[in-house]
């Protein structure tokens, strides 16, 4: 049925009509609205990462700076969302009014530390990712293609990467060299490539023996020219599902480093942080929303590129057939 | 004139049972403009061999001898220069369309790819040449073809884009790797069609490796027949078919489907083909043989012999009147049953 539908649709205006590999994922992903809603929610957060400025010239409360008012006078608590907003919205900008509360117990200002915590994640969450990707791109990619010992070298070190304990060794080097934003970034792509770079090895371990491959070298091309031109346009789809979920990876990986309270330095605002500052002396149950705001946030996150991600691989998998 | 040599091509592949040894000693020659067919059962060594000439063997595979390309040895020549030679002197065409192309890639990507791989010629130029190339092989309306994807070509079509591909760099030798096989016998027909016509116009010297003798008698002008990695039979085409020498010749022509009638089971040659990592020593058909002689079973086996007036050579001990005698019975297909 799909494949009829797909045949007409090949016949526009009495000619033939390509469709790209590209354009039939793109049709797909169309019609895919748990993945479009991945969309939008991820647009949605970046608008929210950028106005982090607009946020503190509106609100009045710059970031990582305690307000008293921030905090109640007589329990202690941090001030709960729209407290101390005698006029609602209109009173916003006036010290005393958190739009969303206060995120912690010195009176940080919730949606400013919110904001600028969304823009530390997306940042990690790429970056990581982008060092992931290339690492995995280059050790999955050589040793799928050139084999042998060098495949066995490359497939072992991916072994015992895997085997690491990633929070342990975590915890254990950011304690060895201090709290950075690098240090992250390059501690969760260093957890990361190996699961990439396993798929990228076995897609071209399997195209590297494909008649075209014998065909393209049976007209010359060198194994560099193989490679980048004629297998690389078939990891398209492998490369941009993984990209999406190894960010969600990433991103629930800082997360986690934060709330220990390992990684980054305490002025870099993080979601992970905010939820352990809920903790000490049992904050979150007199006050939940110090916990709500920024686990819903990162759930929601991670959810929505681990969704973008699968609506990826189901727009790029050719067996999945089109569902037009 | 003489455009590939191929002498004492011994082929040997190492695995873990031990070494294959795929072509032993085979020794042929190929003019240009002419067509050499190679046939023979699955095993024979027919792909190896056009392997061997192509340097696309894996490098599991030793390759000793002598293969050379006009004057130029091929044998030992580094990578670098192999894939100068490759798809510029030497093309290749392969047995299954289907895979042959890149899925994800555009015909007119890859032809034009082929084209710049050799040619310094400007993408636009490519790109002409890769429109004349479709021409040149039949496909309608070719500038609209290049926008097109493998998988929206019939099997008929993606093997000439392969073939055209092939013909791009105007190669002086070019190996068809059962081109027809894949193909129903409608297109099979036309692709046959295809590539004699090539032949004259092209003027390159062809190699056609196909298990079907029927393929064989269409466009060949000599034949070889291969058995367990070495040259059997050699023989112009008309004389393979008028006085076939070889009693493995004879179980090919006697297997033909046309050779039984309707209802009858085809025949077949008893027995199966040597296993080549420890082959039965002398002629490695003597197995098989039904008129087989005490000689044949021993070391060193037949080598070819020149038989007749007709320019055949066989590998075979049995004395020529015999040899005549059940000839003509499998070539007028008395022997069917």
């Amino acid at each position: 049925m799909a494949a009829v539908e797909e045949h007409q649709d090949l016949h526009v205006d009495g000619g033939v009509v390509a469709r790209t590999p590209l354009r039939l994922a793109a049709e797909r992903l169309r019609h895919d609205y748990v993945a479009l809603g991945s969309v939008l929610f991820i647009a949605l957060l970046v608008l929210f990462a950028l106005a982090g400025t607009v946020f503190e010239s509106w609100t009045g409360h710059p970031l990582n700076r305690s307000n008293a008012s921030g905090v109640d006078d007589y329990t202690l608590l941090p001030v709960g969302p729209m407290v101390g907003c005698p006029d609602g919205l209109a009173s916003v900008g006036e010290k005393h009014c958190f739009v969303l509360g206060a995120s912690n117990s010195l009176g940080y200002d919730m949606l400013v530390q919110l904001s600028f915590g969304a823009r530390t994640s997306l940042i990690i969450g790429v970056v990581a990712t982008l060092l992931t990707v290339v690492a995995a791109l280059l050790l999955g990619v050589v040793a799928g293609y050139v084999g042998g010992w060098t495949d066995t070298a490359i497939a072992r070190l991916m072994d015992v990467v895997a085997a690491f304990p990633f929070l342990l060794f975590a915890v254990a080097a950011s304690v060895a060299f201090g709290p950075s934003l690098w240090f992250v970034i390059i501690i969760i792509a260093f957890f990361s490539w190996f699961y990439p770079g396993r798929i990228f090895r076995g897609e071209v371990l399997a195209l590297r023996d494909r008649e075209f491959v014998t065909a393209a070298r049976m007209l010359g091309a060198s194994n560099t020219r193989i490679v980048l031109r004629h297998l690389m346009p078939q990891l398209i789809g492998p490369i941009t599902v993984y990209t999406s979920l190894s960010i969600a990876g990433a991103i629930a990986a800082e997360a986690a480093l934060s709330y220990l309270g390992f990684g980054l330095p305490l002025e870099i605002p993080s979601w992970g942080r905010m939820i352990s500052d809920a903790v000490p002396g049992g904050l979150y149950i007199n006050a939940p929303f110090l916990m709500i705001f920024p686990g819903t946030l990162l759930i929601l996150t991670v959810l929505a590129f681990n969704l973008l991600g699968d609506g990826l691989r189901d727009a790029l998998d050719p067996r999945g057939g089109t569902q037009l | 004139m003489t455009l590939l040599t191929v002498d004492n091509l011994r082929t040997t592949f190492r695995t873990d049972d031990g070494p294959v040894c795929a072509v032993d000693g085979v020794s042929l020659t190929v003019g240009a403009g002419k067509v050499l067919g190679i046939v023979g059962e699955s095993g024979s060594g027919k792909s190896a061999l056009s392997l061997s000439i192509m340097g696309l063997l894996p490098e599991s595979a030793t390759v000793e001898g002598s293969i050379r390309l006009g004057e130029q040895e091929l044998v030992g020549l580094s990578k670098h220069d192999l894939r100068a030679l490759r798809g510029s002197e030497v093309a290749m065409i392969f047995q299954d369309p289907m895979t042959c192309l890149n899925p994800v890639l555009t015909i007119g990507w890859q032809l034009v790819e082929a084209v710049r791989l050799h040619q310094q010629v400007s993408r636009r130029e490519a790109r002409k040449l890769a429109i004349d190339g479709l021409a040149a092989v039949g496909i309608p309306s070719p500038e609209d073809r290049l926008r097109t994807y493998p998988h929206e070509l019939s099997g008929g079509m993606r093997q000439r884009v392969m073939i055209a591909m092939a013909l791009l760099n105007r190669p002086r030798l070019l190996i068809a790797d059962e081109p027809t096989t894949a193909l129903d016998v409608t297109t099979q027909a036309q692709i046959l069609e295809l590539m004699r016509d090539l032949r004259r116009e092209v003027d390159a010297a062809i190699v056609l490796i196909t298990h079907d003798l029927g393929v064989v008698a269409e466009v060949c002008d000599e034949v070889a027949v291969m058995y367990a990695g070495r040259i059997v039979e050699r023989a112009p085409v008309d004389e393979l078919f008028a006085q076939p020498q070889h009693p493995y010749t004879w179980g090919l022509l006697a297997s033909l489907p046309g050779r039984s009638r309707t209802g009858q089971r085809l025949h077949q040659i008893p027995g199966a083909p040597p296993s080549l990592l420890s082959p039965p020593p002398g002629c490695r058909f003597a197995p098989r043989c039904a008129l087989v002689l005490d000689a044949c079973r021993t070391d060193p086996a037949p080598s070819l012999a020149p038989v007749g007036a007709g320019g055949s050579q066989v590998a075979c001990l049995l004395d020529q009147s015999t040899r005549d005698r059940e000839g003509a019975r499998y070539a007028a297909g008395e022997e069917s049953a």
